[in-house]
């Protein structure tokens, strides 16, 4: 490079830019902003940050607080509709417009463990007899104990007759010893 | 806005807007030349120039808050005059009426005419660089401003303003083919 021409250019540049501005401009600078209203003070603007941020925290914390009992409760029917949607639904056009929470692997894995534990607890909860049946039988007990039906009919009439079967015959089985082949541990 | 902060702090925000006033007129002094030349190395027009260099101040002045640092307040006006310079440009292609920087320079009426003539290839020259390195060779061109000076007010390392000053010399010196 020429430090001659990078002289010269540099100071032609220079000179191009060495233009002062009006001495009215300072003037009618200080005028337009003598319109506009003063600039919030520095301890006003602090504050607003201070709210600002404190209702940002406190939005973080509720979502992060209410958010898993939102997955749990109706885990069953999400998830499955989930599941079978799963491989119908075509990825977002938009990121932006996707609203849907996405979930992450501990999320899911979760909201699994959740949905196995609550069919645990209604599996022990579940009545073992229809709700008709096991009505039918208390009314029948305590119909019984009150002396509102009477069951004697049914011990007089005795054990029911079996048939005669013939007697099951079964044929020892027999253990044939294994035969030594010489050294242990070899096949014959 | 002011009722509020008033019933909040009381007469210290009096005392604040006060000291804020004081310290945004101190800037302007110090910074209105500045900020008229990096919008004359754009629009190349006195008037233009003044116009956006004050809607620049009227913008910093709004947000003085935040730019009371003086670097950073200096750092910011740059880059605010420089982006309304160029929207103005823009907005104005096709202005004819360009002054020439030289003009009242130049000894006599002949020199005049060759001083107009190389200023206006210059800056025909500047105006076909790229944004990235007109600004750096303007801000080097403007108050004797150092790589350092023009690294600190674009907000970038120095290395990258030398690199970027080169280029646009280079670039320069290859459009006008000068042979000093």
């Amino acid at each position: 490079m020429d430090p001659v021409n990078d002289a010269a250019l540099e100071r032609e540049i220079e000179r191009a830019l060495a233009v002062d501005p009006s001495p009215e401009f300072l003037v009618r600078v200080r005028a337009r902003i003598a319109d506009e209203p003063a600039p919030a003070s520095r301890g006003f603007g602090w504050l607003f940050a201070g709210v600002a941020a404190t209702a940002v925290a406190a939005s973080v914390v509720a979502l992060v607080v209410l958010r898993p009992e939102q997955r749990v409760e109706p885990a069953t029917g999400l998830l499955r509709s989930r599941a079978l949607t799963s491989s119908v639904v075509v990825p977002a056009v938009s990121r932006g417009l996707d609203r849907a929470p996405r979930t992450t692997n501990l999320e899911r894995r979760t909201a699994n463990d959740a949905l196995r534990a609550t069919n645990l607890e209604r599996q022990r909860s579940e009545p073992l007899f229809d709700a008709q049946e096991t009505t039918a039988l208390q009314r029948l007990i305590a119909d019984v104990r009150d002396a509102r039906v009477d069951l004697t009919p049914l011990t007089k009439e005795g054990p029911m007759p079996l048939p005669t079967m013939d007697p099951l015959v079964i044929s020892p089985i027999v253990i044939e010893p294994l035969a030594s082949s010489g050294i242990e541990g070899e096949r014959p | 806005m002011h009722g509020f902060a008033d019933r909040l702090a009381g007469g210290n925000v009096a005392v604040n807007d006060a000291a804020l006033e004081r310290e945004f007129e101190a800037r302007l002094v110090e910074s209105s030349t500045l900020a008229f030349r990096v919008a004359y190395g754009v629009l190349r027009h006195r008037q233009d120039a003044e116009d956006v260099a004050q809607e620049a101040f009227v913008k910093a002045y709004r947000s003085f808050n935040q730019l009371r640092d003086r670097d950073r307040f200096r750092a910011w006006l740059v880059r605010m005059t420089w982006r309304l310079a160029l929207d103005r440009q823009r907005g104005e292609r096709r202005r004819l009426a360009r002054e020439s920087a030289t003009q009242e320079t130049a000894a006599d009426a002949s020199e005049e005419v060759i001083a107009r003539e190389r200023a206006a290839l210059l800056w025909t020259a500047i105006d076909s660089l790229p944004d990235k390195l007109r600004i750096v060779i303007v801000l080097a061109g403007i108050e004797g401003h150092d790589t350092h000076d023009v690294a600190r007010l674009l907000g970038i390392p120095q290395g990258t303003v030398k690199s970027r000053l080169f280029l646009a010399r280079q670039r320069l010196k290859e459009q006008l083919q000068w042979t000093q």
